[in-house]
C-alpha cells in the first residue's frame, strides 16, 4: 500500500553506486559517438543530404550533458570515467561504417533505455529519479529518430520505430 | 450606520421603526440622485466631455453606493434566518459546500495516468470519426493511430491492475480537466470553427487544414502524456510503480516522436531542433532579410503581409530537447479569427485540479 514515510530526496548510498555505473555508461556513449563520427565520412554516406551528422553531433552532446548531470548529482563521489569494457565491447561496431553504426547507435540508446528503467525499479532518492527520468524520455526520443534515419517509415517498422521490446539491460552493478 | 442587533429577543418595536424610517430616509434621498444621474443619462444632450466627467459627482456615487449598502441591510433583515433566531445580515451566507477528503495518493496518480491514456483513446476516436486522416500517407497515419490506440489500451490495463492492487478502483474515463478545458475546445475549433466569437468579431471559419491540426493535436496529447509521467514518477510512492510509469512513458515519447517525423518532414528539422544543431556544431550564421515590403508591387506587398498575420504553427521536433522536458506543451489549432488569430492552447500535465482523486466516480457535470 501506501509508504508511511517520505522517500529521501538526495541518493542513498546504493543509489551512488548505481549513478555512478549509469554516468560511466554515459561516458562511454559520448565516447562512442565521438569515434563514429571521427571515423567515418558522415557527408558522403548521407546521400539524400538530410543532415546526419548534425544529429549525431546533438546525441553526443545529449550523452555528454547526462554524465554531467550525473556529476552534479554525485559531487566527489562521482566517477567521471568511461566503462572501458562497455566501450571496447561496442567501438567496432560505431567505426565500421555508417549503416553499421546507426544501428549500432539505435540499439545502444535502446539498451540504456531499458538499463535506466531497471535503475529506477531499485533507486530511492528522488532527486536521482527526477534526473534518470528525464533522461529516460530524451534517449527513448533517440531510439525512433535513429530508426527512422535507417530509412524505417512502413507499418512494418512500427516496432522499431517504437523500439518494442528491444534493448538489454546492462549491469548495473559497479562490475558493469 | 446604526448597529443592527442580532436577537429578536433584543429588537424593541420602536427601535425597529426608527431604523425602518432611517432607511426610508436614506433611500429618499439616494433615489433623488439616481434619478438625477438617469435624467442626465438618457434626457439630457450632453457633449462628450460631459458624459465623461460629469454624470456622477463624488456625492451621487457616494449616494448611490449608500443606496447599494441600505438596501442591502434591509434586505438582509428580511430574509430568513438560517440560524436559531439569529436575524440574517449582510454577508451571511450559506455555509460552504465542503469536498470530500482528497489525498494525493499513489492511487490517485494511477488513476490520472489512466485518465491520460483514456483522453489519448478518445482524441484518436474522435479524430477516426471525422475521418480526416483517412488515405494520408496512402493509409500510413491510421496504421500509427491503430497501433497507438492499442499501446493505451494496453497501458490503462496496466494501470488498472496496478490501481486494484493497491486497494482503488480503476478510472475508465478521460481526464476531466484536459478534456472539457483544452481537448473540446480544439477539437470544436477544427471542426466548426467559432461561428460566434463574440460582439463585433467575425465568425471564425472551420480548420483551414484539419489534417495538420488533427495531426498536431495528436502529437500534442502524446506529448503531454510523456511528461505527464515523467511528472508523476517523482511523485509515485514505490520504486516498482516508478519503474511501470517510466516504461509507458517511454511508450508516449517515442508515440510523440513519429508523429513529428511524419508532420515535420524537414531534416533535420524534424530530428533534433535547429537551435540544438547551432549549438553542436556552430555554423556560418546566414544574413536573413527582414523587409519584405516591395513599394513597386504593392499587391505582392499586402499578399505576403496577409499570409505572415496568421498565427504560426510551430513545426515539432522528434528531440526536442536535450532531456525530457515537463514544460507546458503548446497546441496552436484552427483557421485564423479576422485577425489571423489562431486557438492556441497549453496543454499542462496534471495537478492538483486535474487529479482523479478517489472520490471521483465519473466526471462531474459542468
Amino acid at each position: 500500500m501506501q509508504q508511511s514515510s517520505a522517500p529521501p530526496r538526495r541518493p542513498t548510498d546504493a543509489d551512488v553506486a548505481l549513478l555512478g555505473t549509469l554516468q560511466g555508461y554515459e561516458l562511454s556513449a559520448r565516447a562512442l559517438y565521438a569515434a563514429a563520427r571521427q571515423n567515418i565520412d558522415w557527408v558522403a554516406a548521407d546521400t539524400d543530404e538530410q543532415g546526419w551528422v548534425d544529429v549525431i553531433d546533438v546525441f553526443l552532446d545529449a550523452h555528454e550533458a547526462y554524465a554531467a548531470a550525473f556529476s552534479g548529482q554525485l559531487g566527489r563521489e562521482a566517477p567521471n570515467a568511461r566503462n572501458q569494457e562497455f566501450y571496447d565491447a561496442r567501438v567496432e561496431d560505431f567505426t565500421a561504417d555508417a549503416a553499421s553504426a546507426l544501428q549500432a547507435m539505435y540499439d545502444l540508446e535502446a539498451d540504456l533505455v531499458v538499463t535506466y528503467e531497471a535503475a529506477l525499479g531499485v533507486m530511492e532518492g528522488i532527486d536521482g529519479v527526477t534526473l534518470v527520468s528525464s533522461i529516460i524520455t530524451a534517449e527513448a526520443r533517440h531510439g525512433t529518430v535513429l530508426a527512422n534515419m535507417q530509412g524505417k517509415r512502413s507499418a512494418d517498422d512500427l516496432d522499431d520505430l517504437l523500439v518494442t521490446d528491444q534493448g538489454t539491460a546492462l549491469p548495473l552493478g559497479q562490475e558493469g | 450606520m446604526t448597529r443592527v442587533a442580532t436577537n429578536f429577543d433584543d429588537i424593541s418595536r420602536d427601535e425597529l421603526r426608527r431604523q425602518v424610517r432611517e432607511v426610508g430616509a436614506n433611500q429618499a434621498a439616494n433615489a433623488d440622485a439616481t434619478r438625477r444621474v438617469l435624467r442626465g443619462l438618457f434626457e439630457q444632450p450632453l457633449t462628450a466631455v460631459q458624459r465623461r466627467g460629469g454624470l456622477f459627482g463624488r456625492r451621487d456615487v457616494l449616494r448611490i453606493g449608500g443606496a447599494t449598502i441600505s438596501l442591502g441591510a434591509l434586505m438582509a433583515a428580511c430574509g430568513g434566518s438560517n440560524n436559531g433566531n439569529t436575524i440574517g445580515r449582510v454577508g451571511d451566507a450559506p455555509p460552504a459546500r465542503t469536498l470530500p477528503p482528497a489525498e494525493v495518493n499513489d492511487i490517485v496518480l494511477l488513476r490520472t495516468a489512466s485518465s491520460l491514456e483514456y483522453s489519448a483513446i478518445n482524441a484518436y476516436a474522435a479524430a477516426q470519426e471525422l475521418g480526416v486522416l483517412d488515405g494520408v500517407l496512402d493509409g500510413l497515419v491510421l496504421d500509427y493511430v491503430k497501433r497507438f490506440v492499442a499501446d493505451h489500451t494496453g497501458h490503462a490495463e496496466v494501470l488498472a491492475e496496478l490501481t486494484t492492487e493497491l486497494g482503488g478502483t480503476p478510472w475508465t474515463e478521460g481526464n476531466c480537466r484536459l478534456e472539457s478545458a483544452f481537448l473540446q475546445p480544439a477539437l470544436q475549433r477544427i471542426v466548426e470553427g467559432d461561428p460566434d466569437p463574440g460582439e463585433g468579431a467575425e465568425p471564425i471559419p472551420p480548420s483551414d487544414d484539419p489534417v495538420r491540426d488533427v495531426l498536431n493535436l495528436a502529437h500534442a496529447l502524446e506529448t503531454l502524456a510523456g511528461a505527464s509521467y515523467q511528472t508523476l514518477v517523482p511523485l509515485l510512492g514505490t520504486p516498482e510503480l516508478r519503474q511501470e510509469a517510466i516504461k509507458i512513458a517511454a511508450d508516449e515519447v517515442r508515440h510523440s516522436a513519429l508523429l513529428a517525423l511524419t508532420i515535420n518532414p524537414e531534416r533535420p528539422g524534424g530530428w533534433v531542433p535547429s537551435d540544438a544543431v547551432a549549438s553542436a556544431e556552430p555554423a556560418e550564421a546566414e544574413a536573413t532579410t527582414t523587409t519584405v515590403q516591395d513599394i513597386a508591387q504593392p499587391e505582392t506587398t499586402t499578399t505576403v503581409a496577409e499570409e505572415q498575420r496568421a498565427t504560426e504553427i510551430p513545426p515539432p521536433t522528434a528531440v526536442p530537447t536535450q532531456f525530457g522536458s515537463v514544460a507546458a506543451v503548446q497546441l496552436v489549432v484552427g483557421a485564423g479569427d479576422q485577425n489571423g488569430v489562431r486557438l492556441r492552447v497549453n496543454l499542462e500535465t496534471p495537478s492538483l485540479n486535474s487529479l482523479i482523486y478517489e472520490y471521483l466516480d465519473t466526471c462531474p457535470t459542468a
